[in-house]
């Protein structure tokens, strides 16, 4: 892994023409390039929307959903999970190719719902101001079961005994769950929310199979970015300073999120 | 118990050990001894069995069979006059030259069995034709052909030649990707194909060429029609055939048949597969992107022109609505009836509207490319074409050429391509069977490949990086198609990224037609 890692960063200082073979030492060159290059910026503003619309949807959706299937009160909890987390077991492929469909314009189930409603239709996929918040869901309904699985092994972490203790002193469900459950289980969270931004930095799979990262760019991310510098231009030495520079901003944010929720624990 | 010993004897083994004198302990098979002898056995056998392959293979059989050619020259004149079938009369003043290739030696079959991988894009019930009796007819040629998108086909290439590795032995090279593996990355098969010269037109084979050398078999011609359908456009009184002589006349009764949000009179085709789409209406108004080197022109007024027609298409004139051509989007639009006209060539049009719309056969018409205007040249646009090649990583070249030549350049093999795939044949001969021939049922009967008698393709120029350039003009395409944006603009951007991605020509681009 530190090899590829390395072999990027390498990479990166060169101008290296992938087909022709020619290698050239430029340093910082590719840097101060996509400094000035508005695509790949707006592929890192694509991946930011995109994550931050998918980690804040998903975690919430998790949270909340862990909370319920862990609760005594709940029942056929084991069916509920299994059914949560099936969408994580399908390939991203898959996946994709049947969102197409569902979110066509014209021929969409969402859509023919809204038509039978008397609502006008919606691009999800064709309108740029849409495409983007559409992919996020799709990977909202498939990834919130796994870590709503997650989240419930740490609740399932928590001692009992607190609670039992907690209730003995008069505190109530909503005050145990204050400030019992939420700060012990704030590591789990933020394990998992952590994980996931990582993860999502690197989305590709919904974006290039069902868009090529359209329409018109609005669903480039920084991965296609890199992709297409590397395979279509074969500019192999700017898609490995876009890899770095990528790296860097993953590293950044992940940082951000141990300090902030660590920090007010 | 001792580890380093084996005990051959059983679960019994500590006790046995213990039992044992040390005589006998030292005479005991120790763990390393018994795998080294293993190892030894087996390399043994399996460098006797390589060396009993090796001598035991008898020398070659190669085969070339007698051909006999015809060359006959035939002019072909069509006439076309309103409201009647289009007739093929065809004078010829046969010259039959007879050529005769010698039988060489004859020598036996190897053992030694050859795998060749090819490549292609979605040719597979060709291949399915032609692969076996090829196996049957050389055994020891295995061919395992690969089907495979077409984006795909080109990332994998560009990583597998990047990587020095991993390429297959052929592969079907598009003319839109000769710019990018040409010479570089195939052979040069010139001397290999003096024999079969008369395979393929000559303009086909100047396709193929680079540098005075050729390097592929170019066995598909894209020239493009307009497919429409018969049934609705007759349902209002309008017989195109009669009717649409030039681009202007489609517009004005493909405003009969339209019905907002319904029907559309015609579909163009978006996102970076519309750019071969745009290219083609490019090529027929004898445009140019890029020059003969592959550099983008600056200030091509033409390409924005045809940009923003199609914008007009769209937005102005409102017959056109667009979806990304042989998407789930595009077949449902055309099963629904909701898009009624489309620009393709015969090998990707009622070829895919059998597969996909088979419910539709008869209601369907291919008419000749409109012309740009009366009085303007019969030109018509090509979505490109295709060869095959022999990639520089292939280490039977040998095998890999009697494939090429048995499969892509016999008149047998290259009638199964234009019977399965409806291409329109790339020699006279075959084009003089496809236009004698019965008509397509599935287009009412009409003898398609008419269509393509009098229309002329002009030269269309193609540059290296073709996925990137896809991305740029695709990104043009979808702005003014989604989101209506200034044609001229969007064009703008879209040619200073060509720029910036391969260089600026330093010749003006053509001013067309």
């Amino acid at each position: 892994m530190l090899g590829a890692v390395g072999i990027a960063l390498v990479m990166s200082f060169f101008r290296w023409e992938g087909l022709t073979g020619t290698t050239e030492f430029i340093g910082l060159e590719n840097y101060a390039h996509l400094l000035s290059e508005m695509r790949f910026w707006v592929s890192v503003k694509n991946t930011i929307i995109y994550l931050t619309v998918y980690n804040v949807l998903m975690i919430l959706l998790a949270i909340g959903l862990a909370l319920l299937l862990n609760s005594p009160l709940t029942k056929f909890r084991s069916f509920f999970r299994s059914i949560i987390f099936l969408p994580v077991t399908f390939s991203f492929v898959a996946i994709a190719l049947t969102f197409s469909i569902i979110y066509h314009v014209d021929y969409g189930i969402i859509n023919l719902i809204l038509k039978s409603l008397n609502l006008p239709k919606v691009g999800w996929l064709i309108d740029p101001n849409l495409a983007l918040y559409s992919l996020s869901f799709i990977r909202v309904w498939r990834n919130t079961g796994y870590y709503m699985i997650i989240l419930i092994a740490g609740l399932q972490s928590i001692p009992e005994e607190l609670y039992e203790a907690a209730k003995v002193d008069g505190a109530d469900a909503l005050r145990r769950t204050l400030y019992i459950t939420f700060p012990l289980w704030r590591g789990m969270i933020l394990v998992a929310l952590v994980m996931s931004t990582i993860w999502s930095f690197q989305v590709f799979a919904e974006p290039w199979i069902m868009l090529k990262g359209g329409p018109a760019d609005a669903t480039l991310t920084t991965a296609i970015y890199i992709y297409q510098q590397a395979f279509g231009a074969w500019n192999f030495g700017l898609a490995g300073a876009a890899a770095v520079i990528n790296a860097m901003i993953v590293s950044v944010v992940s940082a951000l999120q141990f300090k902030f929720l660590r920090g007010s624990a | 118990m001792p580890k380093n010993k084996l005990n051959l004897l059983g679960s019994v083994g500590h006790k046995k050990f213990e039992a044992m004198s040390s005589e006998e302990y030292k005479n005991a098979v120790s763990r390393r001894k018994f795998l080294t002898s293993i190892g030894g056995l087996a390399a043994a056998a399996a460098i006797g069995w390589g060396l009993a392959g090796y001598f035991a293979s008898t020398p070659r059989m190669v085969e070339k069979t007698t051909t006999v050619v015809e060359t006959k020259t035939i002019t072909q004149t069509q006439t076309i006059t309103a409201g009647t079938t289009p007739t093929v009369t065809a004078t010829a003043s046969p010259t039959v030259t007879v050529t005769t290739t010698p039988t060489p030696t004859i020598t036996t079959t190897p053992t030694k069995k050859v795998t060749l991988t090819h490549w292609h894009p979605a040719h597979t019930d060709v291949h399915k034709v032609l692969d076996p009796a090829f196996m049957q007819k050389y055994p020891w040629i295995e061919v395992k052909a690969v089907d495979l998108a077409i984006g795909d086909l080109y990332d994998k290439l560009v990583a597998s030649f990047a990587a020095g590795s991993g390429a297959p032995d052929l592969f079907a090279c598009l003319w839109r990707w000769y710019p990018t593996f040409v010479p570089k990355f195939v052979i040069d098969i010139t001397d290999e194909v003096k024999d079969i010269k008369d395979a393929f037109y000559p303009f086909l084979w100047k396709q193929a060429t680079h540098d005075g050398k050729i390097y592929g078999l170019p066995l598909w011609y894209c020239p493009h029609a307009l497919w429409y359908r018969n049934d609705v456009f007759e349902k209002e009184g309008i017989d195109l055939q009669k009717e649409v002589e030039t681009w202007d006349d489609f517009i004005e009764v493909g405003k009969l048949v339209t019905i907002p949000d319904k029907q559309y009179a015609f579909v163009i085709c978006r996102a970076a597969y519309g750019t071969n789409h745009f290219l083609s209406i490019l090529n027929s108004r004898a445009g140019q992107l890029f020059d003969s080197n592959g550099k983008a022109y600056r200030n091509n007024e033409l390409a924005a022109e045809v940009l923003e027609w199609e914008y007009d298409l769209i937005h102005k004139h409102k017959i056109a609505s667009h979806e990304v051509y042989f998407s789930s989007g595009f077949w449902a639009g055309i099963k629904e009836g909701r898009f009624l006209s489309w620009t393709m060539h015969s090998g990707a049009g009622p070829y895919n509207l059998i597969k996909s719309a088979p419910e539709q056969s008869g209601l369907w018409r291919g008419l000749a490319w409109p012309l740009w205007g009366k009085g303007k040249p019969k030109y018509t646009g090509v979505w490109g074409g295709g060869m095959e090649v022999i990639t520089v990583q292939c280490k039977n070249v040998e095998e890999a050429l009697i494939f090429l030549k048995e499969c892509f350049s016999t008149d047998e093999a290259l009638w199964n391509w234009c019977q399965i795939k409806k291409f329109v044949a790339p020699n006279e001969r075959l084009l003089k069977r496809q236009i004698e021939g019965p008509g397509l049922d599935y287009c009412g009967g009409q003898n398609i490949y008419r269509l393509f008698l009098e229309r002329e393709a002009p030269p269309l120029n193609y540059a290296p990086k073709w996925s990137e350039v896809e991305t740029i003009v695709g990104k043009a395409l979808d702005e003014i198609a989604i989101s209506a944006r200034d044609p001229k603009e969007a064009w703008k951007d879209a040619e200073a990224a060509l720029i910036k991605l391969l260089g600026e020509s330093s010749e003006s681009p053509p001013a067309g037609i």
